[in-house]
């Protein structure tokens, strides 16, 4: 013991002049470095494959479309630098910025973008993406195989100049075009390599940062791309993605250091959170909606009595308050609260108090011919995930304060909306999530469809509204249109709106440039680390 | 003996086949379907997907197809790992898993095999209830807990070791998964060790070797120790194929890059190849180890030789 202890003081001292020099050495070589935290490993880096927001995270990061979000997450002018419309509405004309290149130093091209958009929609591509641009003239005819991909509504006219056609007037273009599918993807890795393309040393980019380093399920490191259009701009040299698929593992690697940013935070501890990390919780609401299905081709949920009577009965406070402890915000529209520019229908019951609205479940109820000698009884799938177990049973109680008897049918995700989709159900948890701030994409699940909508909810009136506003070219007549076309679906209750999630992220004080935003966009290149 | 291997052998593929096939078309079963998650797929787009993973074709072709690849050794493209086909996963996974799991088990066995033993001598004294109780203590607290403890105390409190992530496999990232690993499997084995070495110490032939005059240190080691392996070899068969293939509650809490993930991911998404590729890994795993337990029974005990040479020649 004697002999060993002068050694550990000499290592001890040397570690110490090792953290020295190198605190010393650190401002002026080394890189700054951002420790990202993600959700899941990313299903794919491929613009045309990628599912899900871990993706979409590096995939901003890696790849720009003809638009993109800024900071706050609006859109923005992205390889385009500006676009114009015709009289027609329906011609879409985009200038590129000059001198675009790829992260391989190869000059980015209006042919490019042509490339990206046709394999988009070829089928064999299967993009799951490809029906946001259904819009674009051919697009859906060539992702079916009944056009041939040259017939598409994407001309690349000169080396800076892209042509969209359109079918329709789409105002909502632009929107669309921030979907990470829209993005160029680079032909030349795609055709060298084949499936292997999103590879290090394989894959090209023309996105602010370039892929460096993937080890699955580990991390995936990307580096500054000096042949980015905003180089200059970009702050940090490095990104570290760690994806982190467990909320309390998140947590605390947040709070050991190791990330700076966390998407995942543990709902059951989220007072505490508040608490602790007050400056570094950010709270925005997302861009989705989770709500009651109702089959409206079983009895009795055709009858509009019966779904406002369930609707009434429910609490939507108890709910976003109590049970996911202000981690989500009540709702009572499909559309979404945080879909900017909308004026959502909220029903007159919102507002009212529960005795009066309860009061009113039973009346309506009753007149369905439901009462104390024959009850109306129904069972209700719900998806095994944090916390729907207990909003399922919480709403089976409050049902059962106006008579109902619920009977509550666990599944996994996958099992619930395949059989939402076979219309097999008679009430269903569901939820639906949108990447695109406009209200169309929410509306679209009320509308009458010809192999059969998911709630079998059909209202010609609405159908009607909702295409004449959709079609509309100015985006507030638009707007306004829409929301007219949402209320008269929601007066017939076709779905029960619960509540909207608000994402919570933790992000470190010292990373700068952060906005909340509803996209959840939070592009790396307009961030940037303080030492 | 050689003779007794050959007919092991010689059934494990057929057993091998009848688990793909019976998994390939359980699973097929199974209602949903590996695109059912997503809840806005519109139905051209998933015409699209189905095709390119040729699950728009009958079962029985797909069975074919599924066949004929895997002959090739080839398992297919993964599903919900877009970028990477079943090998890759699996290829880059294993060795994680494979390392830990084996790591952990030869610390579990190290340190367990001599507890049971010393608790073992000192039978119902105070040696032998602390370490009972600790062992109990072991297998009822599940990984579940003791590994959040461990990063919480380690990774948040004292900082000294990383919370989670793998870090391309420093030692610091496997100190605090590999802890929670073996606890509950040192527990196990010494328990089980404790159990069959008192069996064997009253045994006609460690009274005899005590009789012949031998040191205690002799009747320990050289006669009492090797039966007293059997039992552990029959509980480290299984355990091996199982912590080979990685444990999904550590791989989760830690974040690690194994092969643990896959089952519940790829069952849980339907990632049909995923899952097949994985049944196939530990269905491997579990037949093979098998094999080689039997083999160690007959190396550590004369008796089960025996038997088995006997079963082999009639």
């Amino acid at each position: 013991m004697l002999l060993r202890s002068p050694s550990r003081v000499r290592l001890a001292a040397r570690a110490l002049l090792a953290a020295v020099v190198l605190s010393v050495a650190a401002p002026a070589g080394w890189a700054v470095t951002l420790n990202r935290g993600i959700g899941n490993d990313p299903d794919s880096l491929d613009p045309h494959k990628a599912i899900g927001t871990s993706s979409s995270i590096l995939i901003y990061d890696l790849f720009e479309g003809l638009v993109t979000v800024d900071a706050r997450g609006q859109i923005a002018p992205g390889a385009a630098s500006e676009w114009k419309v015709d009289a027609t509405q329906k011609v879409y004309t985009f200038t590129l910025r000059p001198n675009l290149k790829w992260s391989d130093g190869r000059p980015l091209t209006a042919a490019d973008f042509e490339y990206s958009f046709r394999r988009l929609m070829l089928p064999e591509t299967a993009a799951r993406y490809a029906s946001f641009l259904y819009p674009i003239r051919n697009a859906r005819a060539v992702n079916t195989g009944k056009a041939p991909v040259e017939s598409l509504g994407v001309k690349a006219v000169d080396a800076r100049t892209l042509r969209v056609e359109l079918e329709t007037p789409a105002p909502q273009l632009t929107e669309l075009l921030t979907s990470v599918g829209a993005v160029a993807v680079p032909r030349q890795a795609i055709e060298a390599h084949g499936r292997e393309w999103t590879r290090p040393g394989k894959i090209v980019s023309n996105g602010a940062y370039a892929l460096a380093e993937v080890s699955p399920q580990t991390f995936i490191k990307a580096r500054k791309n000096p042949h980015f259009h905003a180089a200059s701009d970009v702050a940090i040299d490095e990104v570290v993605y760690f994806p982190v698929e467990d909320e309390g593992t998140s947590f605390k690697r947040y709070q050991a250091g190791e990330l700076q940013v966390a998407v995942k935070v543990p709902t059951d501890k989220i007072e505490a959170v508040r608490r602790q990390y007050a400056g570094q919780l950010r709270s925005s609401p997302g861009l989705g909606t989770t709500m009651l299905m109702l089959n409206h081709k079983r009895k009795p949920f055709d009858d509009p009595r019966v779904r406002r009577a369930l609707a009434l009965a429910i609490d939507r406070g108890v709910l976003t308050d109590r049970i996911l402890r202000g981690t989500a915000q009540p709702a009572y529209t499909v559309v979404p609260g945080s879909v900017s520019r909308y004026e959502r229908p909220i029903p007159a019951y919102a507002a009212a108090p529960m005795p009066a609205r309860q009061a009113e479940a039973r009346k309506l109820l009753a007149e369905a011919g439901y009462g104390d000698g024959k009850p109306f009884r129904f069972t209700m799938q719900y998806f095994t995930e944090a916390k729907t177990r207990t909003l399922a049973v919480a709403m089976v109680s409050m049902w059962r304060a106006v008579g109902v008897q619920c009977e509550l049918v666990n599944k996994d995700l996958g099992s619930v909306i395949s059989s939402v989709r076979a219309g097999n159900y008679e009430v269903s948890l569901y939820a639906w999530f949108s990447s695109f701030d406009d209200p169309s994409t929410f509306l679209d699940i009320l509308t009458t469809k010809a192999r059969g909508s998911l709630s079998g909810y059909s209202n010609p009136a609405f159908d009607q509204a909702f295409a004449a506003g959709n079609g509309l070219a100015s985006s507030d007549e638009r707007s306004a249109a829409l929301a007219r076309a949402e209320a008269l679906a929601m007066a017939d209750v076709p779905v029960i709106p619960l509540f909207t999630g608000i994402n919570q992220r933790l992000v470190s004080s010292k990373v700068q440039g952060w906005v909340d935003n509803p996209r959840g966009a939070n592009l790396t290149r307009y961030l940037s680390v303080r030492g | 003996m050689l003779r007794f291997l050959a007919t092991r052998a010689a059934v494990l593929l057929p057993t091998l086949l009848v688990i793909i096939t019976l998994s390939f078309f359980l699973m097929r079963v199974a209602p949903g379907g590996p695109f059912d998650a997503d809840a806005q797929l519109e139905p051209e787009i998933l015409e699209n997907l189905r095709a390119a993973y040729d699950l728009d074709r009958p079962l029985v072709e797909q069975y074919g197809i599924y066949l004929s690849r895997l002959a090739r050794g080839d398992l297919g493209p993964s599903i919900s790992n877009k970028d990477y086909t079943v090998s890759e996963l699996i290829a880059i996974g294993l060795p994680v898993s494979l390392e830990l799991g084996l790591t952990a088990l030869l610390i579990a066995t190290l340190l367990g095999l001599p507890l049971g033993i010393v608790a073992a001598a000192h039978q119902n004294r105070w040696l032998d209830h602390t370490i009972g109780t600790l062992a109990m203590a072991g297998i009822a607290v599940p990984s579940l807990i003791t590994a959040p403890l461990l990063t919480l105390v380690f990774g948040v409190m004292l900082k000294v070791l990383p919370v989670a992530g793998w870090g391309d496999g420093a030692w610091e990232n496997k100190i605090l998964p590999l802890t929670a690993l073996a606890l509950p499997q040192l527990a196990v084995i010494a328990r089980l060790s404790r159990g069959a070495f008192l069996d064997v110490r009253r045994q006609n032939f460690i009274r005899a070797a005590r009789a012949r005059g031998l040191p205690e240190w002799r009747v320990v080691l050289v006669h009492a120790l090797p039966p007293t392996l059997v039992p552990l070899v029959s509980y480290l068969a299984p355990a091996v194929a199982g912590v080979m293939t990685g444990s999904i509650v550590i791989e989760q809490i830690f974040g690690l890059p194994g092969v643990g993930r896959y089952f519940v991911q790829g069952a849980l998404s339907r990632d049909y190849p995923l899952v097949m590729g994985v049944v196939i890994v530990y269905a491997t795993a579990v037949l093979l180890m098998n094999l080689l337990a039997d083999l160690a029974y007959a190396a550590l005990d004369p008796r089960i030789r025996r038997g088995l040479l006997a079963g082999a020649t009639t």
